[in-house]
């Protein structure tokens, strides 16, 4: 059963894989060095624009929101934007126990992707995105990286809030599935000292972390910066944080009916897509 | 030894296949079975952390593993799901590349849910598999749709079950519904494959439904000879659609470890 060939020399000839060049864009899935390990996966348009975009993917909706962020990002690149979708430290597919992911890991590991994005030359300025908190994750990075931007869709800038949303969310989940018995995210870190909710590990930490964090408002963003929220409601509340932190920011709404606890759905990010590329366009292409 | 991930894209009949090899970071020379991992449903393996701990702990040990995104999911190309009746074709056009370029000269397949079902059928397509588990196995035996489902739940709050799913349906083919018959007939055969030309582990949860299916069809089709050489192992909390749970997942991911692991490794 033991095959001559070693690990040194498959892996140098698997790297050959690593990109794929189709319709005028190079796309590139690598590991990068941030905490033990996190996978990139980067979007590279044959004559792309100065401004690249570091997409911070969202919390709990992983499952429902993943796919609208790739399919945002194949957007960004087939009008010229540079685009890295990152799964950070102890998600997805990168390295890390997912025990121990926080919003500060979270937006560590956006930054130290920009920074890669930088020394690769892959672009010259930075807009961090995110949906949901990601949205919040992408402000909070952008306040910390100088020169930069963010756009954000749909942003819930307090923990708590986001934790209050999700368990209504997995409520509603758990009387459509007709699930016998529901126990409340405390009751179950009581009992085991973990939870489930939507389908994700929550621990006491990740608990602890979510209920005590908010977006700070210490450093401003200077860039042109964006909200795009479902209602005007939304927006208005959204705005108000947003807007001491980023003078520049441009505010807008879908103006349709937001139902806060079922979170953000593809039809939204197909509808707020085009607005944020035009956005781009519009703000930081010329 | 620790896991060196390569992370890449398989240029398959569907499209690019993104998918991730595990290796010994040591450069020491690969031990067989090389490990192919099928996610259940058609998730992104991103999504279930079960197979990344197997693959990396596997890999420490000398055996590459190799797991993957189903197309029209996760960073794999498309917007649609591959056909059910095309994933067997595409499975083993992935098991062909993988072992072309890391050498080994069998295969140990593990799947969950729906990717066990998938693996169960895999020792009849590609006689390079010599170890089978499914893990928590869905036997699609009809009578079930996640489009009944939906309209079921669509009667009793107008548009929830749709938003709560939230997968666009217009665009995704549907395949003309297979009669009962048929698709027993397939699981039978595959599971006379399975238990003669590979080692073979079921893996239930206490009180799934589906194990009671499996002894079903065990005694309607007179397969007792099959059920004896297929080891079946029962988890108290063994899951379906996983949610993940930290015991257990890893409960459940022991098992899987434990049989795909070479015997080369086991020994030494």
């Amino acid at each position: 059963m033991t095959d001559p060939n070693t690990s040194s020399r498959v892996a140098t000839a698997l790297h050959r894989f690593a990109d794929v060049d189709e319709d005028d864009l190079t796309r590139s899935t690598t590991v990068l060095p941030i905490g033990g390990g996190t996978l990139a996966y980067e979007l590279v348009p044959r004559d792309a624009t100065r401004v690249g975009l570091i997409l911070c993917p969202s919390f709990f909706e992983l499952k429902t929101l993943q796919a609208s962020e790739i399919r945002f990002g194949h957007a960004l690149a087939k009008s010229g934007f540079y685009a890295m979708y990152l799964q950070p430290p102890g998600t997805g597919e990168s390295f890390g126990e997912p025990e121990n992911v926080r919003v500060s890991s979270r937006v560590s590991a956006a930054i130290a992707a920009a920074e890669h994005a930088l020394e690769a030359n892959r672009c010259e300025r930075i807009v961090f995105f995110g949906c949901r908190l990601g949205g919040a994750v992408a402000v909070a990075a952008a306040q910390r990286f100088e020169g930069s931007a963010f756009a954000a869709w749909d942003p819930v800038v307090e923990g708590a809030t986001y934790l209050k949303q999700a368990r209504r969310l997995d409520r509603i989940a758990a009387m459509a599935g007709r699930r016998k018995r529901y126990e409340t995210l405390e009751d179950q870190l009581q009992e085991r000292g973990w939870a489930t909710l939507l389908g994700n590990v929550v621990t006491k930490g990740i608990y602890d972390d979510l209920v005590g964090w908010t977006l700070g408002e210490g450093d401003a963003v200077s860039a042109a910066s964006l909200v795009l929220c479902l209602d005007d409601s939304s927006l208005a509340e959204a705005a108000g944080r947003l807007a001491p932190i980023a003078p520049t920011l441009t505010q807008h709404s879908l103006g349709r009916r937001h139902l806060g606890h079922l979170g953000f759905t593809p039809d939204d990010a197909a509808a707020s897509t085009p607005l944020t590329v035009d956005w781009l366009k519009g703000s930081h292409e010329a | 030894m620790s896991a060196l991930e390569i992370p890449l894209f398989v240029p398959t009949s569907a499209g690019r296949v993104f998918g991730i090899v595990s290796l010994p970071d040591d450069g020491s020379p690969l031990i067989g079975p090389g490990v192919v991992l099928l996610p259940g449903g058609r998730a992104g393996a991103g999504v279930l952390p079960l197979f990344q701990s197997i693959a990396r702990r596997l890999a420490e040990h000398g055996q590459p593993a190799f797991r993957f995104d189903y197309p029209g999911s996760g960073l794999s190309a498309g917007e649609t799901a591959v056909p059910r009746s095309q994933l067997r074709a595409l499975v083993q056009e992935l098991c062909d590349w993988f072992v072309g370029e890391t050498g080994v000269e069998e295969l140990a397949v593990a799947g969950r849910c729906g990717g066990a079902r998938l693996a169960l059928a895999m020792p009849r397509v590609d006689a390079r598999v010599r170890v089978c588990v499914g893990a928590v196995p869905f036997f699609d035996l009809g009578g079930w749709s996640l489009r009944s489902k939906l309209a079921e739940l669509d009667a009793k709050g107008p548009r929830l079950a749709r938003r709560l799913i939230q997968a666009p349906r217009a665009d995704r083919p549907q395949e003309g519904s297979r009669d009962r018959k048929a698709l027993e007939a397939e699981l039978v055969e595959d599971l006379r494959t399975a238990a003669a030309a590979a080692t073979t582990a079921l893996i239930f949860g206490e009180h799934d439904v589906l194990r009671t299916r499996f002894h079903d069809l065990i005694s309607a089709h007179g397969l007792q000879d099959v059920e004896q050489q297929i080891e079946i192992v029962v988890l108290p909390e063994a899951r379906l659609h996983g949610l993940p749970n930290v015991d257990h997942e890893r409960s459940l991911g022991a098992e899987i470890e434990a049989r795909l692991r070479s015997p080369a490794v086991q020994r030494g």
